[in-house]
């Protein structure tokens, strides 16, 4: 009798044990805090590790992006790059001005591959408004109002040399958006926090001592690609999936070749790895249009920023310093 | 009742022993599950930051609201239609892993695949 009182008793503890462990995987998670708000033309949401103490933190920060959002709007017509782009105002805003000088920094190292001056390219194409195929003569008659070094900034003023030249911030400034509300964020004592501006991921800190999980869009599939666990880290993507139309079988999206005027051919997806979100702009644009081989031979020689691209036949290909790295996340 | 030695179990002996590994054994094969069709399970749809529905995905619908339509096929979830012009949200197209979102700035709605959990991605760059 006492054997089996034993036993049972054993029995008993060790249901009573598995139960309480997974209700507390369950239900005591470690909390999360998580805010949206609709700005820079997308969803911004940020998550924080913690308690509701975290919230006023997040919403300072949504705060102080959403200021800087409404700062560079091209659309706007009060705004000052609309007036620049459409009345040649010039501009004096010094975060505009910032924002300017490094977008031209990376005009410069990627040979005038990526170009800010695409402006009247992705007007002409309907990329703000109906999307359409032009002819090539207004192809070419467009692409002489294309070129960053129509623009001049001196003294802490930005004018341009040609009438018509005009500027599409929209894809850097959301990347110095997301930076001015990281260091809100920094400010109010927070630590760990994952921001995603419409896809642009910057991850801060850990989550409870784990690195953040980040996946990568399938340009073509509906799931992901694989992913990254990442800590201080900004993971930003281009791809041809978005703001595109489809004529005669050919997809003409959103991300051009100034060169060319047409967009950018060889790959569906970019994704940058960056720390530095002041040296992370117009990166993943930049290794689209460049391609794989120029795209990855320039993360070499920068040395601070890593690819992995998915070409228009679906590979998926690693930059060298990612290439071995153990931290890849299949997902397939 | 006759006990006959120490190794003979009564009917409630064997009744307690059969609740008992049940209830040990569950939690874990219910974790199991969760972890393995952790994939898709649900899809939140979010308007003015709101939640206006929750989808099975494991059953095929159709859910149609304002100028929108939202479909459900194969545990894929996507915005079929909207009368939105730049038709972003309709061009993201299907999405099926935990962390993925769908996004319409001008009608304000957010379809989202809650993620997070154990294994799956915290968020999606695309």
């Amino acid at each position: 009798m006492k054997i089996k009182k034993l036993l049972l008793i054993f029995f008993i503890t060790a249901a009573v044990v598995t139960v309480c462990a997974f209700l507390i995987r369950k239900f005591i998670r470690p909390q999360v805090q998580k805010q949206t708000r609709f700005m820079m033309d997308t969803l911004v949401t940020i998550q924080v590790p913690g308690g509701r103490s975290v919230l006023p933190a997040i919403e300072k920060a949504m705060d102080r992006m959403e200021e800087v959002d409404k700062k560079f709007s091209i659309l706007d017509p009060g705004s000052i790059i609309y007036k620049f782009n459409n009345e040649g105002t010039p501009v004096t805003d010094p975060e505009i001005i910032k924002v300017m000088q490094r977008a031209i920094r990376v005009s410069e190292l990627s040979g005038g591959k990526f170009d800010v001056t695409v402006y009247p390219l992705m007007k002409l194409w309907g990329f703000y408004a109906t999307k359409h195929l032009p002819t090539k003569e207004e192809i070419r008659e467009t692409l002489k109002i294309v070129g960053y070094k129509y623009l001049v900034i001196k003294d802490g003023k930005m004018t341009k040399l040609k009438k018509g030249v005009g500027v599409d911030i929209g894809g850097i400034a959301k990347l110095y958006v997301v930076e001015e509300g990281a260091k809100v964020l920094k400010k109010e004592g927070i630590k760990s926090a994952l921001m995603d501006a419409g896809g642009d991921i910057y991850a801060i800190g850990t989550l409870y001592g784990k690195p953040w999980r980040v996946g990568i869009r399938d340009p073509r599939g509906d799931g992901v690609i694989g992913g990254l666990d990442v800590s201080d880290m900004l993971v930003v993507s281009s791809g041809d999936y978005e703001r595109f139309f489809m004529k005669d079988g050919v997809r003409y999206h959103h991300i051009m070749d100034p060169f060319t005027g047409y967009p950018a051919r060889g790959l569906s997806s970019s994704t940058i790895f960056c720390s530095d979100p002041a040296m992370a702009d117009g990166l993943s644009a930049t290794v689209f249009i460049l391609g794989k081989d120029k795209g990855f031979a320039l993360a070499k020689k920068l040395g601070y920023f890593e690819a992995v691209v998915v070409t228009e036949d679906q590979k998926i290909y690693y930059s060298e310093g990612l290439a071995g790295s153990t931290t890849i996340v299949k997902a397939k | 009742m006759k006990r006959n030695g120490l190794y003979r179990l009564n009917t409630a002996d064997i009744v307690i022993a059969a609740i008992v590994i049940t209830v040990s054994i569950t939690p874990l094969l219910y974790s199991f599950t969760r972890q393995k069709s952790a994939a898709a399970n649900i899809a939140n749809i979010y308007q003015d930051n709101k939640l206006v529905k929750q989808v099975a995905l494991g059953q095929d619908s159709v859910y149609k609201f304002k100028n929108m339509e939202v479909e459900v096929n194969r545990h894929r979830i996507r915005i079929a239609k909207s009368d939105c012009a730049r038709q972003v949200c309709v061009n993201t197209g299907w999405i099926s892993s935990p962390a993925q979102t769908i996004v319409c700035v001008p009608n304000k709605v957010l379809v989202e695949i809650p993620g997070g959990g154990a294994g799956q991605y915290d968020a999606v760059s695309y």
